[in-house]
This record gives C-alpha cells, structure tokens and sequence, in this order.
C-alpha cells in the first residue's frame, strides 16, 4: 500500500486505531470533510456489530498473534459488518444542527479539539450516529493538517466497556496527527494527480485539433497544388487536342479537294505543334518527379569555374539570338566544392531560366546582362547569378521557394523550390536579393571540397 | 465579326485564329494586355476571347482594363482555371469557357454573347 493512496490510508489509521497492538478501541470511524463542501462524510467504519461477533473477530485475529504490520497486511474481509453498513457513506452536515454548538461531532472539528461524548451527550449527535453510538462513551479527534481540519476519527469501547482514558486519548491524539499530515499528503497528491490527468486530456485535445489543423492545412495545400497542375496540364491539352482535331479535318479531306492548298503543309506543322505541347508536358512531370522524389546527391569534389565554363559553352547560344550580354567573372584559384555534377547543372540551368525570362520580360525581347561568379569566400564556396529583368515583387519574395508559386505567366513553380532543394541537400544556403524593375541576384554557398 | 483573341501562347492563338476564321469571322490576336488594349481601341472587335493566367492575375486586370475602354465590348473568359468563376472581377465577363480541345463551346459563346449584345438594351444603337 501507497501511503498516498487514499483508501489504503483511510483503512491503515482505522487498523492503527481498533488493533489490538494498536490503541485497541472496539470500533472507529473516519469522516472526512469534503472540499469545497459543507459536509462531513463517514469514508470508512471498522469494527464488529455485535459482543458475539467482536469476541470471534478477535479470537481470529490473535491467533497466531500478529504485530501491527502484519494486521495491516491482511486482506479486506469481504462481508461488511452491521455497524460499517450503518456508518459508511453517512453524511453529516457541517450548518448548524438542532444542537447548535452543542453538536459533539461539529465542535471536535471546527474547534479542532478533543471531545469525549457520555451517555447524557448523545442526543447531541446527528440522526444515524445517535443509533450506532447509543449506550457507548465515545471519543471523537479531529483530523488537522495545517491549522485546518480535514476530517474526524470516532471511536468508542462497545464490546468491552472499557472506560477511554486519558492516555488512550494523548495516544489517539498523536496518531491523529500523523494521520492527518498523512491524508493531507495523499489529498495533495490526488489533487496532482487530478491536474495532471486533466493537463494530460487537455494536451490530447490539444493534438487532436493540431492534427485536425494540420491535416486541413494539407488538404488546402494538395487542393491549391492540384489546381496548379490541372492548370499546367490542361493548357498544352487543349491546344493538343484543338490540332488533332483540325488535323482530322484535314486528313479526310483528299488533297486536291482540298479548299487549302497547303493541306500537307498544315498537317506537318500541326503535328510539330502537338509534338511540341507534348514535350512541354513530358518537361512538367518531370519537374514535378524531380521535385517529389529527387535522388540522393553523389557528392565529389568539383572545379566550379570548369562547370560554369561547360554550362555557359551550351547555352551562351541562345543569349547571342536575344542580344543579352554575358559576363562571367570567375574566382582564382579555381573554388572547389563538394557537389553532385548533375544537381548543380540543374541548379545553374534553372537560375539562367529564370534570368533570362526576367530579362526578356523587361527588355522587351532584346538586350540586358546576365552576371555569373564564383568565390571562394573563408569555409564556403559561392556561386552568383544576377540579371538586371523584372525583378520580384516584395510581397512575392517570400513564396518564390514555394512548389507551385510562380509569378510567370507559363512557370511550373517548380524552378526555384528545385534550386533550393538541392542546395539543401548540398547543406548549403541560398539567398535571394531582388527589386522589381531592377533585376535579381542568386547567391549560392556550398560547401568547399578541397 | 471581329474577334479578338488574347492569350500569351502562339500555338493556342493559332488554333483560334483557324478556328474562328473557318466559320467566317475576322481575328485579331494580342499575346498581352497591352497590345490587347491597343487593338481594342484601335481594331473595333466585336467580341474578346481572353486568356486569364493565375499568375499576378494579370489576366484580370486586362479584363478590367478593357472594361473600363469599352462596356459594351462582350468578353468572353478562356481559361484553364475553373476556380476564376470565384473571382468577383470575373463577373463582368459576359460568359466563363474553360479551356478544352472542344472548341464548339467557346464558338457557341461566341456567337451568343455578340447576338445578345446586339439584342440587348442600348442593342439598337449598333444595329
């Protein structure tokens, strides 16, 4: 038994009190004041009912003889007795009684004093303990914890008749003032215990509407990235399907009936045309596997300059049509850095995209600069890409890393969140410093390989 | 009639434009607000068939923007996004076609808002 069990304890101070190697006292009851209540409720009784059944009780009970410890080991009978019956579960009201102050029961607790009832004082008690106490001396302590009662102990010599005197009564007081730092213990503990249970049901609700938040939230977002791509999908879609079906048009018109006399020629160009929008939609999916299941990096130790060197060879071409300079300032001795080749191709590809879209949709198709350049700056490697185009919005910054967030008429939104998940991988970081109308500058730091 | 198609993408355009000129009609096409603009007031379309893309909804400036040029020019929305139905500027659109390879609605469309513009009040004017 935990002394801060509440029941256990209860019956361990009424053993204590009726024991024979305890204080011996025929019977006892403990009532206990109930919190934020004006009454006192009879928690438990111990004791027998009658002479006959007090005598085999005992006889049972001292043979063989059994120290105080051991009594308190013993199970609980499984038959009550007439008298716990009769006590167990009475209440009685803390307001004034018939009595008034006369009340033996309401004195010994709210004066927190000793008080021994005689035959002449028991009218005073209340209905049900006059009957049970009838013809008894009876000793009634309170139950103090500090400076306030918790309850009472009732005891009384039914059986034997033996006077209670006045040491049996210092010995009572003293256990009572154990048992009431004890039940104050365990009353403590049940509040802590309360408390915690209650913390511990509010914190599941707590989780359970988090969960129903973030679960939402993850609705919300599949919803907006599943309206994003159904966009993405049925654009080339329709244009794919509005030429075949001109194509068929086509197809069953015999070339020279035909009202075009270009019919072969409208039905090559369709064709590339489909081809085309096909292409744009195998390029989506690809982003889109890419961005959901990217590989694991194999990283090695790369020359920066030399894969700036090879990407801008295969695609400075392209600059040359649309009249934008190039200008490429590389960091020497050459920044090493430890990276997977094909991811910073990819990286570097989707930045110069992104450059020359924003220069194209500022200069009008023609002219504008696009910087690239390598260092290697302390414990990192850098590596930038300014263009001096459109520039992003402020309010749009903080969402250009966001799958799906584009702020291009014809982008997947998956460019940048590509970039950064990759420079993530690299355990690198990205910042971004852009001004609408002025341009945007990249700036990549990654780990040096060497 | 005169339609103006506006759509950033040449191919879509291009559909469009051997679509609406097989059933008789003159195009107009603008690859962006602005030259959407200039040709409304400059090309006297009958009707507008425009292309909104969510990004920066720019497509929906235009619409407000060409509204604001000309009340009476019926617009008819073309878009891949269904979910601009719920965008209160789409409202003065006269008529919401999402985008399909089955362009019989889109004609329809067509047709019906330019006959309902024509019939409609103040229609006598430009009869």
């Amino acid at each position: 038994m935990s002394s801060l069990d509440l029941d256990g304890l209860v019956r361990a101070i009424l053993i204590c009190v009726t024991a024979g190697p305890g204080l011996g006292f025929n019977r006892a009851a403990l009532f206990l004041a109930e919190e934020r209540s004006d009454r006192l409720v009879a928690t438990m009784a111990l004791g027998p009912s009658s002479p006959e059944e007090a005598q085999a009780t005992w006889a049972q009970l001292a043979t063989p003889p059994r120290t105080l410890d051991e009594l308190l080991q013993l199970p609980l009978p499984d038959r009550k007795t007439d008298f716990q019956r009769a006590l167990e579960g009475l209440v009685v009201p803390l307001r004034e009684s018939a009595a008034g102050n006369a009340d033996p029961l309401l004195a010994a607790f709210r004066e927190r004093r000793i008080v021994k009832i005689r035959d002449a004082d028991l009218v005073m008690l209340p209905t049900g303990l006059r009957e049970v106490f009838d013809g008894s001396e009876v000793v009634c302590v309170p139950l103090v914890a500090k400076e306030r009662s918790l309850g009472l102990i009732v005891a009384d010599n039914a059986f034997t008749r033996e006077p209670i005197d006045e040491q049996r009564i210092q010995l009572l007081e003293l256990l009572a003032l154990l048992a009431g730092l004890a039940l104050d213990n365990a009353r403590m503990y049940r509040e802590v215990e309360r408390q915690a249970s209650e913390l511990a049901r509010a914190m599941d609700e707590l989780h359970a509407a988090q969960d129903k938040v973030i679960h939402s939230e993850r609705l919300a977002t599949v919803g907006a990235v599943v309206a994003r791509v159904s966009h993405e999908i049925r654009n080339p879609l329709a244009t794919i399907g509005g030429f075949a079906r001109a194509l068929g048009a086509t197809s069953v018109t015999s070339p020279g009936a035909s009202a075009q006399p270009d019919g072969a020629e409208r039905v090559r160009r369709n064709a590339e045309i489909i081809l085309s929008e096909v292409t744009k939609l195998e390029t989506l999916l690809k982003e889109m596997l890419d961005f959901t299941s990217p590989k694991a990096p194999r990283f090695e130790p790369l020359d920066l300059n030399a894969l700036v060197g090879q990407f801008t060879d295969l695609h400075k071409g392209a600059l040359h049509e649309r009249a934008i300079q190039l200008e490429i300032d590389l960091g020497a001795p050459p920044p090493i850095v430890l990276a997977d080749p094909h991811q910073l191709q990819r990286v570097l590809l989707n930045l110069w995209q992104n450059a020359v879209q924003a220069i194209e949709e500022r200069h009008e198709r023609s002219g504008g600069t696009i910087q690239l350049a390598t260092r290697r700056d302390g414990d990192r490697v850098t590596l930038t890409i300014a263009d001096d185009g459109r520039g992003v919005r402020t309010e749009d910054r903080e969402r250009l890393f966001t799958p799906f967030f584009t702020t291009k008429q014809r982008g997947t939104g998956l460019g940048l969140a590509v970039v950064k998940k990759i420079v993530d991988d690299h355990r690198g970081s990205i910042d971004l410093e852009s001004r609408r109308g002025a341009g945007t500058t990249v700036r990549i730091a990654l780990v040096p390989g060497g | 009639m005169n339609v103006l198609i506006v759509d950033d993408d040449d191919h879509q355009r291009l559909l469009y434009r051997e679509t609406f000129e097989a059933d008789g009609h003159l195009v107009l096409e603008a690859d962006g607000a602005r030259a959407a603009l200039e040709l409304v007031r400059s090309g006297h379309p009958d009707v507008v068939v425009l292309d909104v893309n969510m990004p920066g909804l720019d497509g929906l400036d235009t619409l407000a923007a060409i509204h604001a040029l000309d009340r009476r020019l019926p617009i008819v929305l073309n878009t891949a996004y269904a979910a601009y139905r719920e965008q209160y500027v789409s409202w003065i659109a006269d008529a919401y076609v999402v985008k399909s390879s089955d362009l019989t609605e889109l004609r329809d469309t067509v047709r019906d808002v330019v006959a309902r513009r024509a019939r409609g009040p103040g229609g006598a004017e430009s009869s």
